[in-house]
């Protein structure tokens, strides 16, 4: 059932949320730990059905708010008063939420329901799934390949039927990339759009908050909740609205950037861009991108100083242990490289030239996204790996590729499933201009149509 | 985990640092990457103080005495 149709069921009292609450938590009975063992939630909200409850006594009286009765699965890296927010890592295995981030707030205010808390790689270093200190996710849409990271959980718990919505984090493709592989909608926004206050941070001047839903009305009506300045969060801007759109009167241009990627992608990929074009008569250009290779190797020295700076809270002092002494092996490996690198001594060679190639990044792709209603990328290079297959480091991060350069812009960008290969879902990533998000969302819901979603 | 674990970690860490960085080495650019905010502080709101945030981050904590946080007690010594 569509998100819309579903609200209004609930509205009209056709559906209750209490038994909408009711109906994941059986499908989660049924399938996160027994039957499929996604293992996509960590932790169950066991007030979710009172919480329903209350709602459905709002919507009888007329006072419910737009999200009214939806179950909302959350990040286990997003503050939830109450929960343990542990960022799926033994450093914070106890540690209690005492506060709710802005954007659970407002999920609250429009009683949204959280139902629970997911699965992720081990403080959002990773794009597998694998790296949980709680146990992998697997991929309810191909049980033995990765569901990608490092919001796993929450692409997972989409894709099961486990909830109606939910929350990621995307520092480098952690919402985009789960969204490919387990062929449901991810959105990062506009760098600055949603208040970070209450997301406990891998990179802090990349990162994003954003949304998960099997559709692109469901993934817009979530993000026009959640975005918005947040006092609590200096990076956070008003996001700039217009009265009219006039991308809607008009033909479209796409630009298509050259890259490199497994040809079946690439392929699949293209014929959807002609399918568009076709149906909708809109303009595609091929253009080359200069520094379009170099988003890795800008991405990860940028990554590792700023996720070694956070790091330094965890000293096992006023909560959680020593986190050296309690992470896996990529979390380490970002603090002792970030660490490594930050000295004085190295300060030219790695961060600062990765700022360079950053502001260089960003100009080349404000400049095209000035010529081109969007552009249209695959969202990872390659087909998800099967679950426990050991790849290298350097493998694990190419997946971030084609990703990373919407968080070093800092525009949006949404992955949209588009197919399958050999049976594993395949997204597509539409990026558009800083705060256009409407235009985004406009035009993933023309590819949409095309699937008959 | 082993220091040597921990060793070959940070190994592999700076060699692919080191990778990056030679990638990067062409990349000439200005050095325009300051971003101009109009605040650069968070305010600190004057809503309601939660009633129930301070009993949930002394429970977060290793070791409590009475009303403080106990941190490496004698640790100089």
């Amino acid at each position: 059932m569509k998100i819309k149709e579903k609200l209004q069921l609930i509205k009209e009292g056709k559906i209750s949320a209490e038994q909408n609450i009711k109906n994941f938590l059986d499908e989660i009975d049924k399938n996160d730990k027994k039957g499929k063992k996604i293992n996509a939630i960590l932790q169950l909200n066991n007030n979710a059905l009172l919480e329903a409850k209350e709602v459905d006594s709002k919507i009888k009286n007329g006072k419910a708010g737009r999200l009214a009765g939806l179950a909302i699965a959350v990040k286990a890296n997003i503050n939830v008063k109450g929960f343990i927010i542990n960022c799926a890592s033994r450093t914070l295995e106890n540690y209690k939420a005492g506060y709710d981030a802005t954007v659970i707030k407002k999920i609250k205010q429009e009683d949204g329901i959280i139902i629970g808390i997911t699965n992720m790689d081990e403080f959002a270093c990773g794009s597998s799934g694998e790296t949980s200190a709680f146990g992998p996710c697997k991929n309810p849409a191909s049980l033995n390949r990765i569901p990608g990271g490092s919001s796993s959980g929450s692409a997972a718990a989409v894709a099961a039927g486990f909830c109606d919505l939910a929350l990621g984090s995307d520092t480098g493709g952690s919402i985009r990339n789960p969204a490919s592989h387990c062929g449901v909608v991810g959105v990062k926004p506009t760098y600055g759009s949603v208040s970070r206050y209450g997301l406990i941070d891998l990179s802090m001047s990349l990162e994003q908050i954003g949304c998960f839903s099997k559709e692109i009305d469901g993934a817009e009506l979530l993000f026009e909740i959640i975005k918005g300045k947040d006092e609590k969060d200096a990076t956070s801007v008003i996001f700039p609205e217009k009265k009219e759109y006039t991308f809607e009167k008009r033909k479209l241009k796409l630009g298509v950037p050259k890259i490199k990627a497994d040809e079946k992608i690439l392929e699949l990929i293209k014929d959807k861009v002609k399918e568009i074009s076709n149906k909708e008569k809109w303009k595609t250009e091929e253009i080359k991108l200069k520094y379009i290779d170099l988003g890795v190797q800008t991405y990860y020295p940028i990554n590792y100083v700023e996720f070694f700076s956070s790091t330094r809270r965890y000293d096992g002092r006023k909560y959680g242990k020593k986190i050296e002494e309690s992470c896996g092996d990529e979390v380490l490996r970002r603090i002792l490289g970030g660490k490594e690198i930050a000295q004085a001594e190295y300060a030219g060679k790695y961060y600062r030239k990765a700022l360079q190639a950053k502001r260089l990044i960003e100009k080349e792709f404000d400049s095209a996204l000035k010529k081109f209603d969007c552009l249209i990328l695959p969202t990872v290079p390659k087909l998800p790996h099967k679950l426990g297959e050991k790849i290298s480091v350097e493998d694990m991060y190419n997946y971030d590729s084609l990703t990373v350069l919407a968080n070093l812009s800092g525009v949006p960008a949404l992955s949209l499933p588009v197919g399958k290969i050999q049976g594993i879902p395949i997204g597509m990533q539409i990026i558009c201009g800083k705060f256009q998000e409407k235009r985004m969302f406009y035009i993933a819901k023309k590819f949409e149509t095309l699937q008959n979603l | 985990m082993s220091s040597r674990r921990e060793e070959e970690i940070k190994l592999e860490a700076k060699q692919i640092l080191d990778k990056f960085a030679r990638a990067l080495e062409k990349v000439k650019a200005e050095e325009d990457f300051f971003v101009e905010r109009d605040e650069d502080r968070r305010k600190e709101s004057q809503e309601e103080k939660d009633s129930d945030f301070r009993e949930i981050f002394f429970e977060n904590a290793p070791s409590v005495k009475k009303e403080c946080i106990e941190v490496e007690k004698g640790g100089w010594k």
